[in-house]
């Protein structure tokens, strides 16, 4: 098992140098001079010209490559001249936030998305099932900002139940438990809309059909000819087989819950890196861009590595490779 | 009294709007510690016969018509919960296709243990230790209780699949096509093995194959079975050294014989009846060399001496002895 | 069967948006933040164009994009998955890896990135997102080749001494190409949903009329309420419309592909 796993963590390695290369590749394909990519566009001369010297822009384009590789190893993702930070000190401000959003909303989506996905595969081909499946697709179909404003319009503003901006009310002021009530009260809609539009719907067909499928299998056949009750095969045998794919799409989405973290982020105004990616496009701050962009491209690799480790304890059948 | 009882039985499945008579009325019986053999093509509906015993058939089967009497209760009519206590406690079922007859994501041993501890309620340790000879009876090492079904070979499965069977000394083990998949070296191993194991435990078992060869070496009584229905059924010896059906002539000439004269192997033509429009007179008249304007009504059952009996209107016609396939 | 249905009325509605539409949509007008009324069906936006007809209009875009993408990820996905599923070998391996590699980007960051940096242009987006669309098209590709290719026709069409390029195309392509298809019709829905995310986020083409765009506006004028709902409901119905027909072609294809073998 632990070879599996360093094998694993090998194998990302030449991952993670690919992406920081791709990013590379990048800023250089970019029209005009890869300066403002790296320093922005709002950078002072000076500051434009030490940016050059630093990244080596004057160099051969390999030397220039290793010295951005370095760079990055150093943890120097460059300057927001719009904010006056190192980008790198940004994004790390910045992260808990959509950290809370995305692993509060994924969680509640795997889990409400299986056992509706479940419940769904037992009664399968009944009404309750063809009902269920339906406005999931339906679900599925409507764009996550939409649902968001919707939920705005009918919560927020028409009901007036919950807030609609930001993670914690402005100036309140709030300390302890009264601060965590806040901050989850201020979460609720954007979690609400980033789950229900698409990732729910997506568990519970992925949790459906897996389980269909799992019940065909021979040994459900064998389980019940040896006399096992209903409820044992279905838990016992079937879900963790079942359960497979869907751990393995958890993992798997997660550059796509980003893109969706993106949009709710900016229709509830909720302080985490998509929002930040938002503005910033506005403010052509090109140094956060590519941090950004490098950094979530990292955490998927990440998340992929965590995936699969998780994978090889739950299917004996792929350690042994 | 007969352990195992099937009167008249009948079972079909959905499929839309029409029926496929998979069991189309069908007397069998067997005492305790006989083996039985039911050969047949594929698709003749002897797996269904399984599943049919077992209650485990799916959503789109229904038992028509008929009793299954096991050791006098009808299966067919007892609650889920009774047959529950029935399933691997009093009757097992040895899986064709072992490959995925076993659960992945479990260990081997564990999904022994499994029935031992429900059926048997003993203990993880005693469970334990039955695994272990139950192992050794079937010829695999007690290290390979922890492996996982991947790291088995096909006979190692097939033979954890025996043990399973075994585990609970069922009254009655039903196999089908317990070593279809494996080698002929293997096979014969194998078939060794159950058949020892049969005799000393006294078990009864019904073995479900295509390949009578598998039956003539295990069982003890034969039922010959086609198109949902059993065309012939006697001992051993009287079905094979004296045929009285075409269909059984048909199939004892396919197989070859390692001693015996060379000869060219014989088919039978055409091929087996719909099972959802069968024919209304002899089921096997459309492909019988033998077939003559009779055959176009429903050959009764023809009793030749004790239990032997075939459904063909001249199974007392030494006649149809001679009888050569072409092919 | 119904996704055919809407499309084909969506189709309909694209293609004769400058006829029916009541208005001109880019057309401003004085009548600001209309609710919906006799005279403007759906009500007028931020700067008085009529709603309805803003709605009519971007359907074109939604489809073009759609189509566009779609094609482009249908072509790179069929070429770049048959090549490693006939050739096996060192190929395969290499796009396995690649593969992988590329299900690791984040896509709605990476095209965002690349718009925000390249301009937002129609064409380019299109061609940005088919790039991300098409691993999946090659993956299925490569399963269909690797299994077909073993097939009795295709060893006899080997052994006849017929060029690699003509057992693809003339042998292997039809048969396995359902799967493929069915893909495209989520492809093409996958494409329409990131369409107007771009332009929600405003990074649509400015000469466009798309959903997202009327969306965006409809952001920060929330009290306007049609003009959240209407372009959603434009946008869940196409897109729905893709998913009945992708399921309306798998159920087709399926029963047929068992025929055949």
């Amino acid at each position: 098992m632990s070879g599996y796993v360093i094998r694993r963590i090998l194998e990302m390695i030449p991952v993670v140098l690919i992406v920081i290369v791709f990013n590379f590749t990048l800023i250089h394909l970019a029209p005009g001079d890869p300066v403002t990519i790296l320093a922005g566009e709002a950078g002072t001369r000076e500051y434009v010209e030490a940016t050059r010297k630093r990244y080596g822009l004057d160099e051969p384009i390999y030397k220039q490559l290793a010295i951005y590789l370095i760079n990055v190893l150093r943890g120097d993702l460059g300057y927001s001249f719009a904010h006056s930070r190192p980008v790198l000190e940004l994004i790390i401000e910045k992260t808990p936030a959509t950290l809370l959003l995305v692993l509060t909303s994924q969680s509640l989506s795997i889990v409400f998305g299986t056992i509706l996905g479940a419940f769904c595969a037992r009664r399968y081909r009944t009404k309750t099932d063809y009902v269920i499946s339906f406005l999931s697709l339906i679900m599925y179909s409507i764009p996550g900002y939409w649902l968001g404003l919707i939920l705005i319009l009918v919560f927020g503003i028409g009901l007036r139940v919950f807030p609609i901006w930001g993670m914690i009310s402005a100036g309140a002021g709030f300390t302890g438990i009264d601060y965590i009530k806040d901050i989850l009260w201020h979460l609720f809609l954007p979690a609400l809309t980033l789950s229900a539009a698409w990732l729910t719907p997506l568990f519970t067909r992925i949790a459906r059909s897996s389980v269909i499928e799992v019940m065909k299998e021979d040994y459900i056949t064998v389980a019940r000819a040896k006399g096992l009750t209903e409820n044992t095969i279905f838990f016992k045998h079937a879900l963790r087989n079942a359960l497979i794919p869907t751990v393995t799409q958890a993992g798997l989405i997660l550059g796509f819950v980003l893109g969706g973290a993106l949009m709710t982020e900016t229709i509830f105004a909720w302080p985490g890196l998509g929002r930040f990616m938002y503005e910033s496009i506005f403010r052509r701050d090109y140094p956060v861009l590519m941090g950004l962009f490098l950094v979530t491209s990292l955490c998927v690799v990440a998340a992929g590595l965590i995936t699969d480790i998780i994978y090889g304890f739950l299917d004996p059948r792929v350690v042994y490779k | 009294m007969p352990l195992l009882d099937l009167q008249n039985l009948r079972m079909y499945y959905s499929l839309g709007d029409k029926w496929v008579k998979a069991i189309d009325g069908v007397s069998l019986s067997i005492a305790r510690g006989e083996t039985l053999g039911i050969v047949g093509e594929s698709g003749c509906g002897k797996t269904s016969i399984m599943y049919t015993i077992l209650r485990i058939l799916p959503e789109n089967a229904r038992i028509m018509e008929g009793g299954i009497l096991f050791d006098g209760a009808d299966l067919t009519k007892i609650p889920e919960d009774a047959m529950r206590q029935i399933r691997w406690r009093r009757i097992s079922a040895i899986f064709q296709n072992a490959m995925n007859a076993l659960n992945p994501v479990f260990r081997v041993g564990d999904q022994i243990i499994e029935v031992l501890t429900v059926h048997k309620n003993l203990s993880k340790q005693a469970a334990r230790a039955k695994v272990r000879d139950l192992f050794e009876l079937v010829g695999l090492s007690d290290a390979h209780m922890n492996n996982y079904p991947h790291e088995f070979s096909g006979g190692m499965k097939q033979r954890a699949i025996i043990a399973m069977s075994l585990a609970c000394d069922p009254d009655l083990i039903i196999a089908d096509e317990p070593v279809t998949a494996l080698d002929v070296v293997v096979q014969d191993q194998i078939l060794w093995e159950i058949r020892n194991m049969q005799e000393s435990r006294n078990v009864a078992m019904i073995i479900i194959s295509h390949d009578i060869s598998v039956i003539a070496e295990t069982c003890d009584s034969v039922a010959v079975m086609y198109g949902g229905r059993i065309l012939e059924f006697g001992s051993s010896t009287s079905v094979f050294h004296d045929p009285r059906h075409p269909y059984t002539i048909g199939l004892l000439a396919s197989f070859p014989s390692l001693k015996g004269q060379k000869r060219k192997l014989v088919s039978i033509e055409g091929v087996p009846p719909d099972l959802v429009n069968p024919p209304s007179g002899c089921l096997f008249a459309p492909r019988c060399p033998f077939a003559k304007p009779v055959c176009a009504t429903r050959p009764p059952r023809t009793t030749i001496d004790g239990q032997h009996f075939s459904e063909c209107h001249f199974a007392r016609d030494p006649q149809i002895q001679t009888i050569r396939f072409g092919g | 069967m119904l996704g055919l249905i809407i499309l084909v009325i969506s189709t309909g509605l694209a293609a004769l948006a400058p006829v029916i539409s009541p208005y001109d949509p880019f057309v401003q007008s004085d009548l600001l933040f209309l609710p919906p009324s006799g005279r403007h069906l759906l009500g007028t936006d931020n700067l008085g164009r009529d709603l309805l007809s803003r709605i009519i209009w971007g359907t074109r875009v939604s489809l073009l994009f759609g189509a566009g993408v779609s094609g482009i990820s249908l072509l790179m996905g069929i070429v770049l998955g048959a090549i490693p599923g006939y050739f096996g070998g060192h190929i395969d391996d290499l796009f396995s890896r690649f593969f992988e590699i590329y299900l690791m980007i984040p896509t709605l960051f990476l095209t965002i990135l690349v718009v925000s940096i390249f301009g937002a242009n129609i064409v380019f987006a299109m061609v940005i997102v088919g790039l991300t669309l098409w691993p999946s098209n090659a993956r299925i590709t490569r399963a269909q080749v690797l299994s077909l290719k073993s097939r009795g026709y295709v060893l006899a069409a080997t052994g006849a001494g017929a060029s690699h390029v003509r057992i693809m195309f003339r042998h292997i392509l039809p048969n396995g190409i359902y799967p493929v298809i069915v893909n495209s019709t989520l492809q093409i829905r996958n494409a329409i949903l990131t369409e107007a995310s771009l332009s929600f986020l405003g990074l649509s083409d400015p000469n466009q009329v798309s959903w997202g765009q009327i969306l965006n506006v409809a952001q920060s004028h929330i009290t306007a309420w049609w003009l959240a709902v209407f372009p959603g409901i434009a946008i869940m119905m196409l897109v729905l419309a893709f998913s009945f027909l992708g399921e309306g072609v798998n159920f087709v294809m399926t029963p047929r592909l068992r025929k055949r073998t």
